[in-house]
């Protein structure tokens, strides 16, 4: 078989294709190898029987990983975000409690304004507010002087040596 | 990459991988720690290992060099130069070496380590010849080179053993 020796020739030079290899390899695995090739036919077994071996079962070092049971898979997270929610709302009001300084601040009436308007607005009408009660209470002085002002008291004498005059002429008839 | 990936991407190799380890320890129980010890460090490094497009030729790779560490470490080196002569097992040995097959296999072991390997990838792991340059890191025509000095040693040793075999033969006639 002069197309198995080219091959054979092929094959040992290393220049064989897969195919050709594959050709050898199912012709010394058949029944019909050739006597002067039946030297050859060990050493394609060899590497038919060498790809049986199987690697041992190896100890190998990886854990198995356990999955958390359900209820543990959805406490946890849910647990988790209640602290965080809870932790937001502390934080809140701690800030709430304790503000942070702010460059313009007012008391109005036990509250803080920290608009500068506002609290100018505010202001002002207060002060009109305190102005008017001001006003409100000048008024009696101020009656007071007019009717001091108006006051003639050497008319009030006449008038009054009159009113004495007149009782008394009136008593004597 | 998690257990599964690891499973199905590098543990698929481990059979490959072993009989590489056989090839190149000559020694089973080597070749088991051989495996384990690639296996681990690959394990270990297995966040890296999405990043690479070939794992067959990256693990082959990774294996020859376990390998070749081991046999530096045991100076077991033994190796026999390629150049030496295979002395084929006398009549009486080969009696008890009925097994020629494992006679062949014991012939291809005497090969020098890279002989050996390039052959075994080629013709029992049917591997490419670009394959095998990448692992070797070598080019194709040195792939080739080697395979063929691999092949025709071998062929020369089963033809001087058959001889020696006929010989004897015609002897005891």
């Amino acid at each position: 078989m002069n197309g198995i020796d080219n091959l054979l020739e092929k094959y040992f030079n290393g220049v064989s294709s897969t195919e050709e290899e594959k050709r050898l390899k199912n012709y010394f695995k058949g029944a019909g190898v050739l006597p002067e090739h039946e030297v050859y036919r060990p050493l394609f077994a060899v590497f038919n029987n060498e790809r049986q071996i199987k690697a041992p079962v190896m100890i190998f070092p990886y854990k198995k990983i356990k999955r958390p049971a359900f209820t543990r898979r959805i406490i946890i997270p849910a647990a988790g975000a209640a602290a965080v929610v809870l932790l937001a709302i502390t934080l809140s009001t701690l800030n709430r409690r304790c503000p942070q300084p702010a460059e313009y601040v007012v008391i109005v009436n036990g509250k803080q304004v920290v608009n500068p308007y506002k609290a100018r607005q505010y202001a002002e009408s207060m002060f009109w507010e305190a102005e008017k009660i001001v006003e409100r209470s000048h008024q009696p002085f101020r009656e007071a002087a007019d009717m001091k002002k108006n006051l003639n008291a050497e008319k009030i004498l006449r008038e009054t040596e009159q009113k004495i005059e007149y009782i008394k002429t009136n008593h004597a008839q | 990459m998690n257990v599964r990936q690891f499973q199905y991407k590098i543990l698929c190799h481990s059979d490959k991988s072993y009989r590489l380890a056989l090839s190149i320890l000559k020694d089973e129980s080597n070749a088991k720690d051989a495996l384990q010890e690639l296996m681990m460090r690959l394990w270990e490094k297995r966040n890296q290992l999405d990043a690479i497009t070939n794992h067959q030729a990256f693990i082959l790779t990774s294996m020859r060099n376990v390998c070749l560490d081991m046999i530096r470490k045991q100076m077991h080196t033994a190796e026999i130069p390629a150049d030496t002569e295979y002395n084929a097992p006398d009549p009486h040995q080969q009696t008890e070496q009925t097994d020629m097959i494992n006679h062949i296999g014991s012939m291809i072991d005497e090969l020098p380590e890279m002989q050996r390997t390039i052959l075994r990838m080629k013709d029992v792991e049917e591997m490419e010849l670009e394959e095998i340059a990448q692992i070797m890191s070598m080019t194709e025509n040195a792939v080739t080179v080697n395979l063929s000095r691999a092949r025709k040693r071998l062929r020369d040793m089963i033809v001087s053993n058959r001889q020696k075999e006929n010989t004897v033969y015609e002897r005891y006639r």
